[in-house]
């Protein structure tokens, strides 16, 4: 696949998606990062994602409403959610609810660059990354 | 994918279980074989290390008894970090806590409310139950007996050997119990605080561990004085753990602060 791979990114601190949107990037992915969730939501509407990066709690809207609305507009996006409250009952809820990963904060942005990658081979793309277990 | 920790009220059951378990899943079986293992390495007999993970009678709880305890729990954990485990016999039902892709059940052989034993017997079975649940509690701060530590909870009064099978094949299909990057942390956090508790026991017997990816944070208890030599000694042993770069420690006086940790 020659076209790269699209991801969402968002999260209300600025500082993560300041620091994770290049980490993202370095591995060959196309990034558009929210701070404000109810603008990534009609963006989807938009533009479909590969690959949506979600933070849990923000104003509003929370990761677990973004990820449904993620199943609803891009069906065939990996919703990968982020939070620094991570608990087994929510990350129960949002594998149930068909997240593709689930990472608590805070994480290297390695962690995250592994699980886009292994996402993004799933889908067909050919990413800058070697995955843990593969030579 | 997904791991099972069976327990049972009766340990032959627990094994038979796991092993029928393992067939049909195509699952590796963790189980009380380990024992051998861990008494060979430690050079101690296997059947200490049984009776460190069961209730004792009229034995109040011992160093030696900790640390065995300890080793096990640092060997299941270690084996549960595998993918498709069954683990039966280890007591990993009381110490594996909050891990999402890893399917608790519960397997009561007997009826809940023995009726059909004779008035003497309920009350030793009631006694049992209740001897057991303390001691969990005590010893790993889980009531073992608590059905809501469970993802399931079946009798076999109410279904066979066969179904159950079928039925815990179709749970681990379940999207809520796969592995994803969170549980596998967790997972390997505790069997990271396994390994440094085991490794710090015979020096410090009175510690309380845990470890967040390759940092390991000690509570000690020891006085004032000895505080800096403590915390050195207990970063050299620490640090020597696999996957442990980093050993925080800090230095209780009384034992009931090592609990609140």
């Amino acid at each position: 696949m020659s076209t790269p791979m699209e991801v969402m990114l968002i999260d209300d601190e600025e500082i993560v998606c300041k620091r994770l949107k290049p980490a993202i990037e370095k591995i060959g992915c196309e990034v558009e990062a929210y701070q404000d969730p109810k603008a990534a939501l009609q963006r989807m509407g938009e533009k479909k994602f590969d690959v949506v990066v979600t933070d849990v709690r923000m104003d509003e809207i929370d990761g677990i409403q973004v990820l449904e609305h993620a199943k609803q507009e891009c069906p065939g996006a990996k919703v990968v959610i982020i939070t620094g409250y991570a608990m087994m009952s929510l990350a129960r809820e949002a594998m149930q609810k068909g997240a593709y990963d689930f990472i608590s904060k805070p994480f290297k942005p390695d962690d995250l660059r592994q699980v886009i990658a292994r996402a993004g081979k799933e889908l067909g793309f050919e990413l800058n990354y070697p995955l843990v277990g593969e030579k | 994918m997904t791991s099972i920790i069976l327990s049972s009220d009766d340990p032959a059951l627990e094994q038979q279980l796991g092993e029928r378990l393992a067939k049909a899943l195509d699952y590796q079986h963790v189980g009380r074989a380990l024992l051998a293992e861990i008494a060979a390495e430690r050079g101690v007999q296997e059947e200490k290390l049984s009776r460190a993970l069961e209730p004792a009678v009229r034995r109040p709880a011992t160093r030696g008894g900790n640390l065995l305890r300890s080793a096990v729990q640092s060997r299941t954990t270690a084996a549960l970090l595998a993918d498709s485990v069954v683990c039966t016999g280890l007591a990993a039902h009381l110490y594996v806590k909050d891990v999402s892709h890893i399917l608790m059940m519960r397997v009561l052989a007997g009826p809940e409310a023995p009726q059909g034993l004779p008035p003497r017997e309920q009350k030793r079975a009631q006694r049992k139950r209740a001897r057991r649940a303390r001691w969990s509690l005590e010893t790993f701060g889980v009531n073992g007996e608590d059905p809501a530590n469970y993802d399931m909870v079946i009798s076999l009064n109410n279904i066979d050997k066969r179904k159950l099978v079928e039925l815990i094949g179709d749970m681990v299909g379940y999207r809520k119990f796969q592995p994803m990057t969170y549980s596998k942390r967790c997972l390997q956090d505790q069997a990271t605080a396994a390994a440094v508790r085991t490794a710090l026991l015979p020096t410090f017997p009175e510690i309380n561990v845990r470890a967040d990816g390759d940092a390991a944070i000690v509570h000690v208890r020891c006085s004032k004085r000895q505080k800096q030599c403590t915390a050195e000694a207990v970063k050299s042993v620490a640090g020597q753990v696999p996957g442990v770069r980093r050993v925080e420690v800090h230095a209780v006086q009384r034992s009931r602060d090592l609990e609140k940790k």
